[in-house]
């Protein structure tokens, strides 16, 4: 396994600034996911990464070592492909130790590797069958094993879930997550999917429009998104978001509504853009004394057994609000959603960059 | 069969890779009068392809209806004959070398064939899967645009330069190279289907391009490789023009020259004729019925998602 630094990685294609100034440091057994919206970039990073893509500028290094001249045969990365590209005319067997027989491995290690990586992903059964007899699932796994078996200094997996039913992703997630752990894995991991990206890396690299615009552990991006694309990719349901200006130690929406600041964002000034996290919320009926409190009037309630989601419109704008447990609110009912000073989110109305809290005396 | 309705039939429909939708079922029809409309509407359709393919077959059936008749009865034109005789069948074999000819163009129409494939084929991957010298197909293409007529006479000192007129390895390189942009059409199509992603996927396992191309994308592209050559066979061995004048002697004489030679000075001998091409067409419709399912194949489904 091998660290992978990259940097000033840019790529222009057609005009278009497809990667622009990515700048990464991926250390050695660590899992990292890039994450954003279709079209953000993290399949061409990762593809240039395995050397499937020709880069504009910029270097990418292998334990220090750079590797920009290097086609993908000598990379010696493993890829898992969102189609995973087994070969149709080869039995898992075969697709198994296409590499290593490449490679040149001597028959006997070419058989014991085959077969450990089918011990650990249950394809003992199936090393005989042609791809097209495999279900989905069972394909995801001969995939993981082609890259598993080899040695690779990188594991890079493109949405290697996304075709996978929503229970056999969760419990596939758990295995990559344990495989990784297990083997110490250099491992890059795209995803559009945040839940997945939370849950499975050490650390995720948020992917906009071609730029890595965060990278931090997945605690770090949910508490202090650096900007409102983070805050409001990060997290589910979405962040909240109410646009305001400044009015001593508050903020006043645009229809009248106050949300009060905590100290600590003494010196925000200007256009102002709270964000609230839907599970930060709380509803009630009666002016409670203790939470500050915005008035508003219960529009949709999305009832999902554990919990429900209401949608109260206040401040202009329409707020989720997660509700824990039973007796959610009607329809039409006039409700205050309460909220926590210190859990609000603050991003400047004209550049989106979050206003980093200013630490107040006695903290530290 | 024919070139034309061999590209017709689509014989990738089955190899998709997206696993695509499998068309509606058809609602289930209750009741006796919407079983009778049933029945009609298949009984029209049986009477249209019969229609169809009686119009395809017409053509087939004078020229056995030739065979059958005297050189008298023929200039009558009429279909049936009262007296069928055997004699243009046994003449026609001793005659003219009827088996020899059709040798010849089955030779050089398969080695030629071969040969268009062993260029094409890599080729045609190296410009549409690595995108390598992409005008070098749109230039093959457009060659073919020209009339052949026009490469007659350079093809004719060329070839007589060379000393490979009248003679078998001339005439499949002619054919050979003559057919690669047919193939190279043809192939696009199946290399395009090969999901790009097998490619990729054998480079980051180690494998080199001509590796690469050889164990992974050669082995999927054998339903492709079959029709184009199959194509190819078939343009070869009826091919006209260029045989009637670099391959005359008898030494390499195909059965479309041959059978142009049954013009006589004085008369046509259509009865012998209509023999020859009877004999003559029916190898080339052997092959591609042996060759039908493989055309069809569905080789490569299962192995993207």
């Amino acid at each position: 396994m091998a660290r992978i630094d990259i940097n000033g990685l840019h790529k222009e294609f057609g005009g278009r600034r497809v990667l622009r100034d990515i700048n990464l440091s991926i250390a050695e057994g660590e899992f990292l996911a890039l994450v954003g919206p279709s079209g953000c970039g993290k399949s061409t990073l990762l593809r240039a990464i395995a050397g499937l893509e020709p880069t504009s500028g910029g270097s990418i290094a292998f334990d220090g070592r750079p590797v920009d001249a290097a086609p993908p045969q000598a990379r010696n990365v493993a890829m898992v492909f969102q189609s995973y590209a087994l070969y149709p005319h080869m039995r898992v067997r075969d697709n198994l130790a296409f590499g290593l027989k490449l490679r040149g491995l001597d028959p006997s290690e070419r058989q014991r590797r085959v077969a450990d990586a089918a011990r650990a992903l249950e394809l003992e059964s199936l090393l005989d069958r042609y791809p097209r007899a495999l279900s989905g699932g069972q394909r995801q796994r001969v995939a993981l094993g082609r890259a598993m078996v080899r040695e690779p200094v990188a594991f890079l997996l493109d949405e290697p879930l996304s075709n996978l039913d929503a229970q056999l992703r969760v419990s596939t997630r758990l295995e990559i997550r344990a495989l990784q752990r297990k083997l110490r894995m250099t491992m890059v991991y795209t995803t559009h999917d945040q839940v997945e990206a939370i849950t499975l890396a050490d650390r995720i690299a948020v992917m906009n429009a071609g730029e890595i615009v965060q990278v931090a552990t997945p605690l770090e991006l949910y508490d202090y998104p650096a900007n409102r694309f983070v805050a409001g990719f990060i997290g589910s349901p979405a962040m909240n978001f109410i646009t305001g200006t400044r009015h001593d130690g508050a903020i006043r929406a645009a229809d009248g509504g106050v949300i009060r600041l905590p100290p600590h964002h003494a010196d925000a000034s200007g256009e102002i853009v709270v964000g609230l996290r839907p599970e930060h919320l709380s509803v009630g009926s009666a002016p409670a004394a203790a939470p500050p409190a915005l008035a508003g009037v219960v529009r949709h309630v999305e009832n999902l057994g554990a919990e429900a989601e209401i949608y109260v419109e206040t401040c202009g704008t329409r707020l989720c609000v997660r509700h824990f447990g039973r007796g959610a609110p009607a329809v039409g009912a006039q409700v205050r959603v309460g909220y926590d000073p210190e859990r609000i989110h603050l991003f400047d109305g004209a550049t989106a960059q979050r206003i980093w809290e200013r630490p107040t005396q006695g903290q530290t | 069969m024919t070139a034309e309705t061999v590209v017709g039939r689509e014989p990738l429909a089955e190899l998709s890779f997206e696993g695509g939708e499998a068309p509606p079922a058809p609602a289930v029809e209750a009741g006796a009068g919407a079983r009778g409309r049933t029945r009609t509407r298949q009984a029209l359709s049986v009477a249209g392809i019969g229609l169809y393919a009686g119009f395809f077959l017409l053509p087939i059936a004078f020229l056995v209806s030739l065979t059958f008749k005297t050189r008298d009865e023929v200039l009558l034109g009429r279909f049936f004959t009262d007296k069928p005789t055997l004699e243009n069948w046994w003449k026609a074999f001793e005659v003219i070398h009827l088996t020899a000819f059709v040798w010849h163009s089955l030779l050089i129409a398969t080695l030629s064939a071969v040969l268009t494939l062993i260029v094409a084929a890599p080729a045609t991957y190296a410009v549409v899967r690595l995108r390598r010298g992409e005008f070098v197909g749109s230039l093959a293409l457009s060659s073919y645009i020209a009339p052949p007529v026009v490469a007659l006479l350079p093809l004719f000192f060329l070839m007589r330069w060379l000393g490979l007129l009248n003679s078998i390895p001339g005439m499949v390189l002619l054919y050979g190279f003559m057919n690669v942009p047919v193939a190279y059409w043809l192939l696009a199509g199946f290399v395009r289907k090969i999901p790009a992603a097998l490619d990729e996927a054998a480079w980051i396992d180690g494998a080199g391009f001509i590796r690469t191309f050889v164990l992974i994308d050669l082995p999927l592209l054998v339903p492709g490789l079959v029709a184009s050559g199959l194509i190819c066979l078939i343009l070869a061995y009826n091919e006209f023009l260029f045989a009637s004048l670099f391959a005359q002697d008898e030494s390499v004489r195909g059965l479309t020259v041959a059978i142009s030679l049954f013009q006589g000075d004085r008369f046509v001998n259509f009865g012998q004729m209509a023999v020859a091409s009877l004999v003559g067409i029916t190898p080339i419709y052997v092959i591609a019925l042996l060759f039908q399912d493989r055309l069809i194949g569905g080789l490569t489904a299962g192995g993207v998602k």
